[in-house]
Parts: structure tokens; sequence; C-alpha cells
């Protein structure tokens, strides 16, 4: 419900916007008919007020000023779809030539379109209207002959990132000719953007016109709403209807024109879509005093439920997931890519997407209650999580490119996380701290000063892991620490990760989706299957005696001895998607043993050894 | 790269961009109906005088010739005279580009501080009731016709409560030096900036926002927040540093059409800006004074251009020059 | 976040209100100098007047040059032209030559003395380069000086109007230079004085601020002593309804006819105690002038029923909410005695109007419409509002009109071009009527109709160097027959300037109290502020 409401006070600038475009279209289009006086009759009383003969009342010359402004619309939307017709047109045409032959041709019509855009536009159409007089067909032509630039240089781009795609490849292997790959194959699926901008140079070109008449320079017999606001203005105090309307008119007109470039661009960019989307986080759950950390499980995760607000509604990313994990004991948690397992890492440090919330179970770091029944838990004011982050626990991100920030040298970053929490520390400790988890890692200390991108990506994912180790934290969470590496660096890096452990006694959640990673370091593991964990057990029992089929299936799909690693492959069947409900089992659809029961029930978690349970009605393939 | 093969490179640029810019102007005021000798010469004026004008000013020579002459002039440095004053055009472009480039950077500067930092405020919740209403208002000031904001701060200021004057950038009675001029100056700025402001600053709210909304959704962000950094810290140490990078993308891109609006700015209050020399040179067929005044308003775009370039390197280190 | 930006708008609002109270301009007190504002709608062309038509830049140069002979609103009373540097003149008895006779306390504004030298030598730079005022002047052939104070200008024909008309010219152009700043120039627009003027009226050059104003002060030594108000500043005010906002909020003294508020405004503005609204009248009309060179126009009967369909109450309720005064005949009323009051334009009659329009082998055809054509208008506020109406008038008996709107070079160029159909006009009568040669004669340099009348011609050739004025008054009554009968032009209505006064000043030169003393129309020397 409340999802539903904010989805469509999102669109309702959206909506009412595209509503006004349709208004005003339908008046232009339908002005002649309408029962209004003639716009350009002079037959009424000058400087009738509105009323119900002339509901917008009349102007100097007493006309009607609801007429005009009708007849305005007409010009309004003549104005700015000619003009931005016939810009997109020279911008299309050129741009996709300049795109699509590239070399010489593109250098040339690249500076040119580079000068044209140089030249403040507005003057050269004044230059035109004023020299040439103040005709309309002048005013639209000067608008597309300055603006034309702009829709040039995003059909270019737009061609340049298309004609290496495969069908326009394939097309031209065809046989195709040059012109017609870009008309049929390369326009069509570029259009979309300059479709954008387009809407945003209508609502230009209106305002252009309106400033045009505001110079004086305005078509004389074409019945405009910058003129009218413009001839308004001076009657001001006798007739103020006279600008007020217009203006309104005009102000409502060019608005839409943007919302609705902009609405359609959200529409286009799916990027941009969903950073609309966030979700209202639980209210936070006070407690009295803090409880210092006790020894006792390192992490205690009971129940977790974690959502995401999507357009399509809320999915469950994380269902009820429990754990817990001992000191200086290393937990893997694998599936495939979509099955929860980052989202579970994200939770425990309470670091989700902003259209993620946890809303349910309870999470006790260290001892410390940082989350109850999915809120988080405060004293004083303070998140209890807000303390413990990267000093109890840090997180290793997967791709260190997009995780370090890659304006600021990686020397800096670690400086000033470290002196985050050690406020008293001088700049010179921050640095030698940094200086020596770089050594901890194997990264050479001239390396502070790098900035990510200068770096290799082992190197980069070493700064990653050195981040995380800066305050000596008692958990790290590794989420695909490898993920992007080669496999040789994967190796090494894995294997510091494992010397670390045991060097600093850290607890370690190695996320990945990799059984191969998690068997070599990690002392159990815990499947993840559609936000829950479907199996868990020490690594050994896993691999000896896997129960779940889903385990079974993600080890059967594990290459022998030392071929390279892979994604699992061959899982019969799509994933389970978080989003669908079932009333069964929700790995039966891809289950090869899977019966009706499994289709009708949920299935019970199994204790089946020391540490070792299943989620399933027939674990170790119906050994019932 | 080098950087000061870059600037010089770049700076060369600036030849071909003035030589477009010249052929353009010069055709469009040949073809057009209508020069200067008729102004100067008025309407009953004795068709002698008409030729003598055309002589002088060299109207009367063909096209090719006076697009030759004029460019030849302009290669050894020399705008030449103003048709009208008869003064060097160059003088006159530079008496009135203080007050432009007051008036549209001052507007421009604030529009950029503020609208960043409203669009960063909104970018917190994004499709919050907020982000909802301030992204609309934004879009709603930008689609405001200058003119008519202009007049209605007159009224409203000027007239109303008498606060700041709507005239001109100076007073008649004010001081001619010293601190108490700056202070007219400032008197004077408040209605034209914040009028030319009002349209500008929507743009950066929307760009702002989009922007931070987009960074706060980067990995880099989720480290961050890992970490511990308080929210405030993060958006205005790390997202906005990095949000600012398109806002001076488009800032360097809107210098021109800022300048446009200062023309309908410039006349509403009757500022001494170059937009009116511009529009006064037209109506009047100043040739040289239209040619110096559009090149020096295309090289000042191109300058804006290659320091936002700069700019954007320094901020961004993954970008080489 | 929200801390910063509400810290920030603080910060700038404190800004804005410490520069807003540190430059509040002092008040006016009693011993402040007056300081007369003009407001200008763009900027000077240059400050040179011989070389140049600038109706902006004529109005500070008026001021600060003197003038030969000067008329100003005043020739309404009769007075065709009245003495500025000139004491007196006399006309010799054949016509052909025109002794002035100088004041002789005019002095420059550096100090030296006007004399005949100085008036002999600008005549003769005009002459030479055929600058604006040969118009006037193409009718010298010598330029004597017997002394100091005494200049004759030799005629090549007699000319009844010259002087009249030399006063006429002088409102703009062929103000008197100084030789002895000048003498060696390469014309009147090059050197150190082109925008630094030195002349010898009221009101001494003290800077031009370009695209700002400019700032003249009173010319304690002028000869006629010194003006009322110690400062005359022409400042541009781009936009009216800013000029007009800051006349309502005390800013500016007054508001010239460029600015003049709606006319429906009037009724409101006399009641106002604060202000007093002028009208004044002039020795022009507004009128159209129709092309007997394009077709349909070259048929009288078309012309005539042209004529028929303009209704001129109308046009002047709606246009000019009734303010203007109609003009039938082919004059304006500060013509008195030369008005042939018998001749009149054919009157409003829209049923005889389209009677005509058949007759002549128009009839309506697809949509109503009988022909095409189109109405210009030069960008003049009050030429666009009865063009406006116009328009609409002639669209009622089937003429399709079009409204096209040029600048003024534009304009200009097409009216000499003859490249128009109809287009609003300003028709001179005076100060001599002579001007009837300009506009109507064959050939003459407002006869854009192509307006062509042996019959005129004559008569206003003989006319022109009539001494005799019952005579002289009887041709222009045979003139103004002929032209209502031939129609190339239609007038319409008496030009009126309106300007709007703040209470307390008085003396502008569209105030009858400053007829013929005020020097030229753009003239401020008999300005008096509150309290003088």
């Amino acid at each position: 419900m409340v999802p539903a409401l904010l989805a469509l006070s999102r669109r309702a600038a959206f909506l009412i916007s595209a509503a006004i475009v349709v208004v005003t279209v339908i008046v232009a289009v339908t002005a002649p008919w309408l029962p209004l006086p003639d716009p350009n009759g002079m037959e009424a009383a000058p400087y009738e007020p509105p009323g119900p003969g002339h509901w917008l009342g009349t102007d100097n010359y007493g006309r009607d000023v609801l007429s005009r402004l009708a007849w305005g619309a007409q010009l309004a939307l003549i104005v700015a779809l000619v003009s931005s017709a016939i810009a997109s047109m020279i911008g299309v045409i050129l741009g996709s030539i300049s795109g699509y032959f590239g070399g010489t041709v593109d250098a040339l019509l690249s500076r040119t379109i580079d000068v044209f855009l140089l030249i403040p536009s507005f003057f050269l159409v004044l230059l035109i209207v004023a020299l040439f007089g103040s005709r309309l067909e002048f005013t639209m032509l000067a608008i597309a002959l300055t603006t034309w630039p702009r829709s040039a240089r995003i059909m270019r781009a737009q061609v340049l990132s298309l004609k290496s795609r495969v069908y326009v490849q394939a097309a031209r292997a065809a046989g195709a000719s040059h012109s017609r790959t870009l008309v049929r194959h390369i326009i069509p699926n570029g259009l979309a953007p300059i479709i954008t901008d387009a809407t945003i140079l209508m609502g230009l070109a209106v305002l252009t016109e309106a400033g045009l008449s505001f110079l004086g320079l305005g078509d004389q017999n074409a019945v405009s709403w910058g003129r009218m606001i413009f001839d308004g203005q001076r009657q001001l105090r006798i007739a103020p209807w006279m600008s007020i309307f217009p203006g309104i008119a005009l102000l409502l007109l060019v608005a839409s024109f943007n919302l609705l470039g902009d609405g359609l661009n959200e529409a286009l960019n799916p990027q941009l879509r969903r950073l609309v989307a966030r979700a209202t986080p639980k209210p936070t759950m006070p407690v009295g005093e803090a409880r210092p950390a006790t020894p006792g499980p390192i992490l205690d995760v009971s129940n977790l439920r974690m959502s995401y607000r999507l357009d399509s509604g809320p999915i469950m990313a994380v269902d009820g997931v429990s754990f817990r994990l001992q000191q200086g004991e290393s937990l893997g948690v694998v599936g495939e890519s979509g099955c929860g397992k980052s989202s579970l890492g994200a939770a425990i440090l309470q670091v989700m997407a902003p259209n993620a919330t946890t809303v349910a179970g309870d999470v006790d770091l260290s001892g410390v209650p940082i989350l109850r029944d999915g809120r988080r838990v405060v004293s004083h004011d303070r998140e209890m999580i807000a303390d413990l982050r990267w000093t109890m626990a840090a997180m290793i991100f997967q791709s260190a490119m997009n995780a370090l920030n890659p304006v600021i040298p990686v020397g800096a970053q670690l400086t000033e996380a470290y002196r985050l929490h050690r406020p008293d520390a001088s700049h010179e400790e921050a640095l030698a701290r940094a200086g020596a988890v770089f050594d901890l890692i194997g990264v050479p200390r001239e390396r502070l000063g790098s900035y990510p991108h200068e770096l290799s990506g082992g190197m980069r994912q070493r700064v990653m892991i050195a981040l995380s180790l800066l305050h000596e934290p008692k958990l790290v969470i590794a989420d695909e620490p490898t993920t992007a590496l080669d496999v040789l660096i994967q190796d090494q890096i894995l294997g510091e990760l494992d010397a670390l452990k045991h060097q600093m006694g850290l607890s370690l959640i190695l996320i990945s989706h990799d059984m191969g990673a998690v068997a070599e370091s990690c002392e159990r593991v815990a499947v993840m299957y559609a936000g829950e964990i479907v199996e868990m057990a020490p690594t050994e029992t896993i691999f000896c005696s896997p129960q779940h089929p889903y385990t079974r299936a993600l080890l059967a799909a594990l290459p022998t001895v030392s071929g390279p690693r892979r994604v699992p492959v061959g899982l019969p069947g799509e994933p389970f998607s978080v989003g669908e409900t079932t009333p069964g089992c929700r790995f039966a659809p891809r289950c090869s043993v899977a019966q009706d029961l499994c289709r009708s029930s949920r299935p019970p978690r199994v204790a089946i050894g020391a540490g070792h349970e299943a989620l399933c009605h027939f674990p170790a393939g119906g050994g019932a | 790269m080098n950087l000061r093969r870059y600037v010089v490179l770049r700076l060369l640029q600036l030849v071909p961009v003035t030589l477009v810019v010249i052929i353009i102007n010069f055709l469009l005021v040949h073809l057009a109906p209508g020069d200067v000798s008729i102004i100067l010469a008025g309407d009953t004026a004795d068709p002698a005088y008409l030729a003598a004008i055309r002589e002088r000013y060299g109207l009367d020579r063909p096209f090719l010739e006076q697009l030759w002459r004029y460019l030849v002039q302009v290669g050894s440095g020399d705008l030449g005279l103003s048709f009208r004053s008869r003064e060097p055009v160059f003088a006159e472009i530079m008496s009135r580009v203080p007050a432009t480039l007051l008036l549209v950077g001052t507007s421009l500067g604030l529009s950029v501080i503020i609208g960043t930092v409203i669009g960063t405020w909104i970018a917190r919740r994004p499709g919050s009731t907020t982000d909802s209403v301030v992204s609309a208002l934004a879009v709603g000031l930008f689609s405001v016709p200058v003119f008519w904001l202009g007049l209605m701060l007159v009224l409203f200021f000027a007239v109303q409560l008498q606060m700041f004057p709507a005239m001109g950038m100076s007073s008649v009675d004010g001081p001619r030096e010293g601190p108490g001029r700056i202070l007219d100056i400032l008197h004077h700025m408040v209605l034209p900036v914040l009028a030319l402001m009002t349209v500008s600053v929507g743009q950066y709210v929307r760009l702002a926002r989009s922007a931070v909304a987009e960074v706060m959704g980067e990995s880099y962000i989720t480290t961050v927040r890992a970490i511990g950094f308080p929210d405030r810290t993060i958006m205005m140490h790390y997202a906005l540093r990095n949000a600012l990078l398109p806002v001076v993308t488009v800032l360097g891109l809107q210098l021109g059409l800022v300048l446009t609006g200062a023309v309908l700015t410039e006349t509403v209050f009757s500022w001494p800006g170059l937009g009116r020399l511009i529009y006064d040179a037209i109506l009047a067929r100043d040739t040289p004074v239209i040619m110096g005044a559009f090149i020096a308003m295309s090289v000042t775009v191109a300058f804006a251009s290659l320091i936002t370039d700069l700019v954007y390197a320094f901020l961004d280190p993954r970008v080489t020059l | 976040m929200a801390f910063s930006a509400t810290r920030l708008t603080r910060f700038c609002l404190a800004a804005l209100a410490l520069a807003a109270v540190a430059a509040s301009p002092p008040r006016a007190q009693a011993q402040q100098p007056a300081t007369l504002v003009v407001p200008q709608l763009g900027e000077p062309k240059t400050l040179s007047p011989n070389f140049a038509s600038d109706s902006l830049g004529f109005a500070p140069t008026s001021n600060v040059y003197s003038h030969l002979v000067a008329i100003d609103w005043g020739v309404n009373k009769g007075t065709g032209a009245y003495g500025d540097l000139a004491e007196s003149w006399s006309t010799s008895d054949d016509g052909k030559a025109v002794t002035f006779k100088l004041h002789k306390t005019a002095k420059w504004h550096d100090g030296k003395p006007v004399t005949s030298h100085d008036v002999k030598f600008t005549f003769d730079t005009v002459i030479a380069r055929k600058y604006p005022a040969f118009v006037v002047l193409k009718n010298v052939r010598e330029i004597t000086t017997p002394d100091d104070n005494t200049v004759v200008l030799h005629l090549i024909e007699p000319e009844v109007g010259f002087v009249p008309m030399l006063a006429q010219v002088s409102t703009w152009t062929g103000k008197i230079y100084p030789k002895h700043l000048w003498e060696g120039q390469d014309g009147f627009d090059k050197g150190p004085l082109v925008n630094a003027p030195v002349g010898s009226g009221p009101f001494r050059f003290v800077r031009w601020e370009r695209g700002g104003l400019v700032e003249l002060e009173a010319n304690k030594d002028y000869f006629r002593g010194p003006p009322k108000i110690d400062r005359l500043v022409f400042r541009q005010v781009t936009d009216v309804n800013v000029a007009r906002a800051e006349f309502d909020s005390g800013r500016l003294q007054f508001l010239n006819y460029e600015y003049a508020p709606p006319l429906a405004e009037v009724a409101a503005l006399r009641r106002d105690p604060k202000l007093k609204v002028v009208f004044t009248p002039s020795h022009f009309s507004r009128d159209i002038q129709l092309n007997l060179t394009r077709k349909p126009l070259d048929k009288l009967e078309v012309r005539q029923a042209i004529a028929h369909a303009i209704d001129r109450e109308a046009m002047n309720r709606l246009a000019f909410s009734g303010f203007w005064k109609p003009a039938v005949h082919a004059s304006v009323e500060s013509q008195g005695e030369l008005i042939n009051r018998d001749a009149r334009f054919p009157a409003f009659d829209r049923a005889k109007a389209e009677a005509l329009l058949d007759a002549a082998g128009l009839p309506r055809g697809a949509g109503g419409w009988r022909f095409d054509i189109s109405v210009t208008n030069p960008n003049f506020p009050d030429c666009k509002a009865m063009m406006e109406v116009l328009v609409q008038q002639l669209r009622q008996v089937g003429i399709n009109a079009k409204l096209e709107q040029f600048d003024q070079a534009t304009w200009f160029r097409r009216q000499a071009e003859k490249n128009f159909d109809i287009s609003c006009y300003f028709t001179r009568y005076g100060p001599d009527p002579d001007a009837f040669r300009e506009h109507f004669m064959t050939g003459g340099g407002r006869n854009n109709m192509s307006y062509s009348s042996a019959e005129l011609d004559q008569l206003a050739t003989r006319a022109a160097t009539l001494q005799n004025k019952a005579e002289r008054t009887t041709i222009y009554h045979q003139i103004q027959s002929l032209i209502v009968r031939d129609l190339p032009y239609i007038n319409l209505f008496d030009e009126q300037k309106t300007t709007i006064i703040r209470t307390g000043w008085s003396g502008f030169n569209t105030e009858p109290e400053a007829f013929d003393k005020a020097i030229t129309w753009f003239g401020y020397y008999t300005v008096t502020p509150p309290g003088r």
C-alpha cells in the first residue's frame, strides 16, 4: 500500500505534466472549433475583467484572453515541435554520420559541433531574427539552427556505442550498405535519448520565443503567449489578467516539457529509477545501558529477515537466517548469485542498500545486541552498531575498484578511517598504522599515495583487506573478496587471508559462490538458496556427505582435481526468484528428487549430526 | 600529458572557432537588408552621404574583400572601430565585460553553490515528498521567463519594499570610488542576480540531486558507511565531492546559456553588460561591435570549457588531459 | 546538512541587508544639488550629433551644443522658429540671403567666445561631407562672415521655409561645433571630441558611463543664465515597465512619451495629486502611406474603399483609450489656418467600402477574402497600436491584411526601396507648410508612395517661393484637396505626446509654459525642480 502510493507520487509529476501537454495539444488542435470568439476580434469592451462573458477577461483591444490563450497554445506547440524536430533531425543526421564513419569525417563534424556549442545560441537567434525580420518561420529556424549540436552530440555518442553491437556487426557482415545499416539498425535504436532531449528542447524553444517577444522581436501576426505576457506587463496596473494567465500557461507548459523529459529519461535509464526506491527503516529500539562485550559467540544471528523494496513490490532477500560464529571460527556462505548471501553480510553490519531494510531478527555482535526484531538497538541516542563497525567487525567488499573511492588516494582513505575511530591519533600515527597494515598484506608502502585506478586488481583488493584490518577487528566479513581477479591472484589472496586469520585470531565470514574457495579457508559452510540457509555443516561434512539436493548439485558442478573453478553450471532450471511464493520447498522446481510433499509443504530444518543441519523433507536424496 | 602543451593545444583550437564565428556572423550581417549607413544617415539622407558612409566603412567593397580585410585586421589583433561611436571595439567590449562578468559570475556561482546544497540535501531521501516537491519546484524555476520574474522582483523589492534599486549598476549620486562604490554596486546587483540565479539554480538542484543520489548508491559509499562514518560526513566529504564532477561539467557547458539569459536580465534591469551591447549593435548594424562581441563571447565560453576540463582533471584523478 | 543550508541562507541575507543599509543613497535634502534623471530606452550611438542620426544621442547633445535657430513644441503656438545663438535674422528682398546676428555673450564651455566663424565652419563641413543636416543646407550656395557676430547664408533658390526648416533639423543635427577645437579633424566622426563634446549650451558634458548614463552639469556661464537644475543625467532604462516602477517609487521625476503609461490609466493618474499628465500636440500626424505601385492599391477605388473602411473613433478607443484626436483633414490641428477644412478624407462607411471593392473587380473570394495585403509597422508603440486595429478593420471588409514589423534600419530601407503595401507613417506639416513638397511631390524625400501629380508639383514649387501669406495658404488648401482626392496617404490622428511629471517639477519641454524656451524638443534648460 505505502510503496504503491509512493510509486504513484513519484509518477504524479510525470502524469500531471503529460496531462498538461495532452490538454495543450487538444486545445491547440481544436482551437478553431471551440466556441471561442475570434482571438483577433476587437468586438468586446477593452479591459473587461474575468467574468461570465469572458472567463479570463479581455485585453486592451477588447480581445478575448481565453481565446487568445487557446490559439497561443497552437503557436507554442508549433514553435516547440517544429524547432525541436528540425534540430533533432539535423542532430541525428550529422551525429550518426560522425559517429558511424569516424575518422576524418568524425573529426571534422565533431569540431563543427564544438564550434556551434561555443556560440551563445540566443544571440545567434537574436541576430537572425533581428536581421531578417521577426517572422515565426525565422524564429523557429533560428532556434533549430542553434540547438542542433546538442542532439548531434547525443546521437554521436549513441552511435559510437551501438555500432559495435552484435546485431549491427551481423547486418554489416550480411552485406547491408552503410546507409542501410545506419537507417535500419543504428538510428532507430539510438533515438531514445534524442526524444528525451527533444522534450527539453521544446521547453527551451517556447522560452526562447517568449524572450524574443520581450525584446520586441516576436511575430506580429502570431498570437503568442510570450507576446501576451510582454504586452500585458504594460497593462499590469489596469488589467493584470492580461499577463498573468499567459504567464501561468507558459510556465506550466515549459515545466511540463521539462518534467516529461525527466520522466522519460528515468524510464529509459533504469539506473536512475533504482535510486528512487527507498525503504522506510524500522524504528530503532532504545535500551538502557549498553552491555559490555562478553565472551561467548562473536556473532549470534537469529531468524534474520531482510527485504528489498522494488517497483514490483517487496522481496525477501534474507528469509529467516540463524547461525552462530565462535571466536576465531570461520564460516563460508555459498550459493548462486541472487541467493541473498551478500545481503546477509550487509544486514549483519547494517549497511544495506537504501531500498533494503531488516524486517525481523536479532543480531548480537560479541555479546552486544545490535538488532532486535529487525530494529537497530540504540543506547543513549547512539546506535550500538555504530561503535562496533570496523573496530569489532569489518568488511571486505567485492570488487575493490568500486569499493574504494576513486578520487581519494588509498592512503588517505586508510588514515581517514583510522582517525575516525581514534580521534586523538595524529596524522603521523594514522599514516604509520596504514603503513603497518600495508606491510601485513604485502602492499608496498609507496602505494599509499596512489589512487585506486593506478593499482592492479590484486593490489586494490589487498588495499581493501588492509583497510578492513585497520582497527584489528575480531570479525571480518569478506564478500566475494576475489571475484574478478585472475586465478593465480585469487589463490594468493585467499592464502594470505587464511594466514592473517590464524595470525590475528580473526573470525571470518567468507561469502562466495565458489565452493572451492570456501573449502580451503573455512571450517564451516552454510549453503544459501533463495534467502534461506538450506544446509550448514563443517566443511568436511559438506563435502563428504552433503544432505541437501542443492548442495549436492553445487558440488557436482565443481570441477574435479585442479581444473579451473567456475560458477556452478549445469543446474537445471531457473534459480528460485526470491519474490515468488510457494507453499512448498523453494528448491523443489529444480530438484531432481522432489516429490509431491516437496511442492506442497515447507520442509523442516533437520538436524543430521553435530553441527550439521539441512532444510529438506528428504535429506540425502529421500533417504526416508 | 604535459599540462602546458595541453593548454596551448586547446588555445590553438580557438583559431578555427573564431574563424567560423566570424564567417557565420559576417555572412548573416551581409545578407540582411539594411546597413549602418541608413541608421547613421537617417531616412531622408542625401544619397551622397549614404555612399560616403559606405565608402568610409568599406561597405562598398565586394563581400569577400570585406571579409578578408576583416580577417587580416583581426589577425593583427585589431577589432576595429565601432560604426557608431567611432571608438575602438575592444575598448567598448572591455567597458561592458566587467558588468556582465559580475552579473553572470555572481549568479552562476550562487546558483551552483545553492543548487548543489539543495540538491544534495534532497538526495538524502530520494523519492520522499520533500524530494518530489523540491525537484518539481526546481523544474518550475527554470521554466520561468526571466523577464517576467524580473519585473515581479522589481515590483516587490523596488516598489513595494523600496529595498533595492532596479535600474543600472550604480546610483547617479553614488560614490565613484572606494568601498562606497563597491557597496553601491552590490546594492544594485541584488535584484538582477536574484533573477538570473533563480532561473538557473533549478538546473543545479536537479543535477546535484541525481549525481549525489547516484554516488550514494556506489560501493565506495557502502564502504565508508561500513567503516562507520556518520551520514553527514559521508554526504559532505565523500558524496558531494564525487557528485561535483557532473556539476562542473555542466557549469562549463552552460556558461553560454547563462550569458544568454543575461541579455534579458540586462534589459529588465538596464544592466550595462555585454548582452545589451550586442543587442544595440545588432539593431544598429554595427558590424565591428557585433563581430567583436561574438568573438569575445565565444572565446569566453571556450576558456570556460578549458577551465572546466582542468578543474575536472584536478577533481578526478582518473581523468588524464 | 540542513544546518549548513540554513546558515548559508542566513549569511547571505545578512550580507544583502548590510549592503542594502550601507548603500542606501542619502535622502534628498534642501541643500542637495537638484538632479534631473531622464530615462532613455537605449544607449546613444555617439555624442557627435552632426554625423549620425541618433535620437538617443540627440537628447544629451541638444543640451550641450547650441544651435543657430531652434524650435520646440512651441511651434504649435504659431512660431516657426526662434533664435538660439542667433539673436535675430532677416531675409533679403530677393529671398536669397539670410543674415543672422549672433548673441555676443555666448561662450564655449572652454571659455572662448562663440563667433560667426564657428557657424560657417560647422555648416561648411556639413555641406562638404553631406552630413544629415545637408537635407536643409543643400540650398546654401555660400556662407560669409562679415564680422564675428554676423553670418550670412546665401541661398541658391529663394526658400520661404528655410529658417523654420533649419530650426526643425537643428533639433536633431546641424548643431554648432567649436571651430578652434574641431579644425583639422577628418570629419565630425574623428578625434577626441566625438564622445566628449564641448559645446556652448546650458549644460556641460561630464561623463559617459557606457551602457549606463550620460551625465551633464549646469553651465553657470550660459549666456541666457544658468539652468535651474544642477545636474542632468540621461540614464538608460531599457524596460518601460521598470521605468514605470521607478517612477512610482519616486526615483524618476518624470516619464517622457516613450515610457508613457497606457492611456487607459490616464483617468486614474489624473486623480493622483502626486503627478500631472501632460498631452502635447505636434506638427506631425499618424497616418498610413499607400504604395501606389502595388496592385491593387494603384486603383483609386481601392484606396477610397480602404479610407471608408477605417473607423477612427473605434481605433482611438482601442488604441488610445479615446485620448487622441482623429484627423480627417490632410493636416493637423496645430497648423491652424493652413488646414483646408473642406478637404476631408472619406468617412467611415463599411458598406460603401465593400461596394467600392466589388466595383473595382475585387469580390470576396475563398474564405471571404478579396485580396492579401501587408501592413507594415516601424516598431513605434503608437503605430503598433494603430496598425493592430487597422488590420482588423481591413479584414472586416474582406481585405486579408497581415501585420509585419521591422526594426528601424530594415524599415527605413524597405520604405526607401518602396518595398511595402501599407505602412504606418508620420507625415510632417510644419514648421513650414513647405513640408508638403518633401512628402507629396514627385520624387520627394519622404514620398515613399510614389505619388506623382503634375498639378501638385507645380503648386508646391510655387508656394515655396511665395512671401505673401494669404496666397500661400490658398495654394496649400488646393494641395490638400488634391491629396484627399488622390489618397496617396490616409491621415488618421494628430500626433500627441504623453508625459507624466511628478508634482513640484515644472518647465518640461512638453509643457506650454516652456514652449519656445526649452531649446529644442530635447531641451531641459527650463526644467525647474521643486522649491526653486
